[in-house]
C-alpha cells in the first residue's frame, strides 16, 4: 500500500508531507516567528498595497497562518524565505480581493500619501494609474517599487523568469504612460 | 466633453525614465508616510482574523445554533482569541493555555482541516477504501494514526471525528495516512472535536478555493 502520510504536529516535532521531511518544518513557534520577521516589512507593504488599510492585517494573518501550515514545503534552492513569504500574501491578498474586490474598494484617500498641492493631482493619478494594470503587471509594480524587491527576487514570487518581470514592467510602465499622458481637466482651468 | 463637465486633454510626452522616476517617487512618498507595520508578535497571537472566520464558519452552520453556543463557549472559557481573554475571563478554571499553545492549536486545527481536505483534494486520486470506512464515523484517538485499506465504493456521507484532548503539549495530534488511487464523490465533510477534555479550542476550516467541488467542512463541537 503506497500511503501519503500527514503528520500533523506542531510541537517542533518533523513534519512529513508525501512521506519525506522537508528543511523548516522542524520550528518552533519562536524560531518562525523570527524566520518571518526580516521579511514582515515587506509583507506589510504588499498586503497595505494590494489589500487597503481596512484589511492588510486579515490578508497578513491568512499569509502567516498559511506559511506556518505550508513552512515543511519552503525549499529554499529555489528562492529566499522572503520571496515565498511575498508569494503568500500575494496570494491571499488576491484571495481577498476575490472574496470583496478590495482594490475596487480601498478610497483613494486611503492609499495616497500626502502631499501637497502642487503634485496631489500627479499623485492622485498615479495611484489610479497603477491601480488600472491588469494583475500581473500591478504585481509587479507593487514588489518592484513599493516593496523594493530586485528583478531577480520578484521573479521568484511571480514564479516566472527575470526576463519575464522585466517585460512586464516594461508593459506596465507603458500602460502607466497610456494613462498619465491623459488627463481631465475642466475648460479654462 | 465628459458628462461631469471635464474634458480630456494630453500631457507631454513621457518617457520611460520620467514614468519609472513618477511611480518611484510616488512609492517612496508612500512608504515614507503610510507604512505602520503590524507588530508580529501580536498579529500571531491574536487571532483576529481565525476569529472572525470561524465566525463566518459558526453563522454558516444553519440550524446549528447549539453548535455555535457550544464554540463561543469554548473560545470564551479557554481565552482563546486575545490576551485580554485570557486574563479576565476563564470561567470552568481550566488553567488558560499559553499564547504560544493557543497559537499552536489554531494552527493545528486548521492544519488538520486543511490537511484532510488536501487528501480528499489529492490530485494523485482517492484511497482505495477511505470512503467507506471513513462513511461510518471513524474516530482518530490522540496521537493515533489512521489508514485505510478496503474498498471505496458510491456517494456517501463522510464524517471524520478528531477526538481526543488535542493538546499539543503532551502529544502528537491525529494522523491521517492514506493509500492514493481513486477519486470518489464526498458529499459532507464533518470534523467533530471533542472538547471534553478542556483543551481544544478553535478550528478553522482550510480554504476550498482549490477545491470547488468539495463541501467545505462543517465543524461540530462535542463536550
Amino acid at each position: 500500500m503506497v500511503s501519503r502520510g500527514l503528520y500533523i504536529g506542531v510541537t517542533g516535532d518533523a513534519i512529513k508531507d508525501g512521506g519525506r521531511e522537508k528543511a523548516g518544518a522542524s520550528q518552533s513557534h519562536d524560531e518562525f516567528t523570527k524566520w518571518i520577521e526580516p521579511s514582515w516589512r515587506a509583507m506589510t507593504v504588499l498586503a497595505l498595497r494590494l489589500a487597503g488599510r481596512n484589511d492588510y492585517e486579515d490578508v497578513l494573518q491568512e499569509a502567516v497562518t498559511l506559511a506556518w501550515r505550508k513552512r515543511a514545503s519552503f525549499d529554499a534552492s529555489r528562492g529566499t524565505s522572503r520571496s515565498w513569504l511575498l508569494a503568500l500574501t500575494a496570494d491571499c491578498a488576491r484571495r481577498a480581493y476575490r472574496r470583496s474586490r478590495l482594490y475596487r474598494s480601498a478610497p483613494l484617500d486611503e492609499v495616497l500619501p500626502d502631499s501637497d498641492a502642487s503634485n496631489g493631482e500627479v499623485r492622485i493619478d498615479v495611484e489610479r494609474a497603477i491601480r488600472s494594470l491588469p494583475r500581473r503587471q500591478r504585481l509587479a509594480v507593487e514588489l518592484f517599487y513599493f516593496a523594493d524587491l530586485p528583478v531577480a527576487e520578484v521573479a521568484c514570487v511571480m514564479s516566472c523568469s527575470e526576463g519575464t518581470v522585466k517585460s512586464t514592467l516594461s508593459d506596465a510602465r507603458r500602460r502607466l504612460r497610456d494613462r498619465l499622458e491623459t488627463i481631465h481637466v475642466r475648460p479654462g482651468n | 466633453m465628459h458628462d461631469d463637465g471635464y474634458v480630456t486633454d494630453w500631457r507631454p510626452f513621457m518617457s520611460d525614465l520620467e514614468i519609472d522616476r513618477q511611480v518611484r517617487d510616488y512609492a517612496h512618498d508612500w512608504a515614507r508616510q503610510r507604512i505602520q507595520v503590524p507588530d508580529l508578535g501580536n498579529v500571531l497571537r491574536r487571532g483576529q482574523s481565525t476569529r472572525r472566520r470561524q465566525t463566518k464558519v459558526y453563522f454558516a452552520m444553519a440550524g446549528a445554533a447549539a453548535a455555535v453556543v457550544v464554540a463561543s463557549g469554548v473560545l470564551f472559557v479557554l481565552g482563546f482569541s486575545n490576551g485580554d481573554q485570557q486574563e479576565s475571563g476563564n470561567a470552568v478554571g481550566a488553567t488558560p493555555p499559553s499564547p504560544e499553545l493557543r497559537l499552536a492549536e489554531t494552527f493545528a486545527h486548521e492544519q488538520a482541516a486543511a490537511q484532510i481536505q488536501g487528501q480528499i483534494n489529492s490530485s494523485t486520486g482517492w484511497p482505495t477504501g477511505l470512503k467507506s470506512a471513513l462513511a461510518a464515523t471513524t474516530t482518530l484517538a490522540n496521537g493515533s494514526n489512521f489508514a485505510a485499506t478496503s474498498g471505496c465504493s458510491s456517494s456517501e456521507v463522510v464524517v471524520v471525528r478528531l477526538i481526543g484532548s488535542l493538546n499539543v503539549a503532551t502529544g502528537g495530534l491525529p494522523t491521517v495516512a492514506v493509500p492514493a488511487n481513486q477519486q470518489p464523490t464526498v458529499d459532507e465533510i464533518t470534523f467533530v472535536i471533542d472538547t471534553s477534555s478542556g483543551t481544544a479550542c478553535g478550528t478553522s476550516v482550510g480554504s476550498s478555493a482549490s477545491a470547488p467541488d468539495l463541501p467545505s467542512p462543517t465543524v461540530l463541537y462535542q463536550s
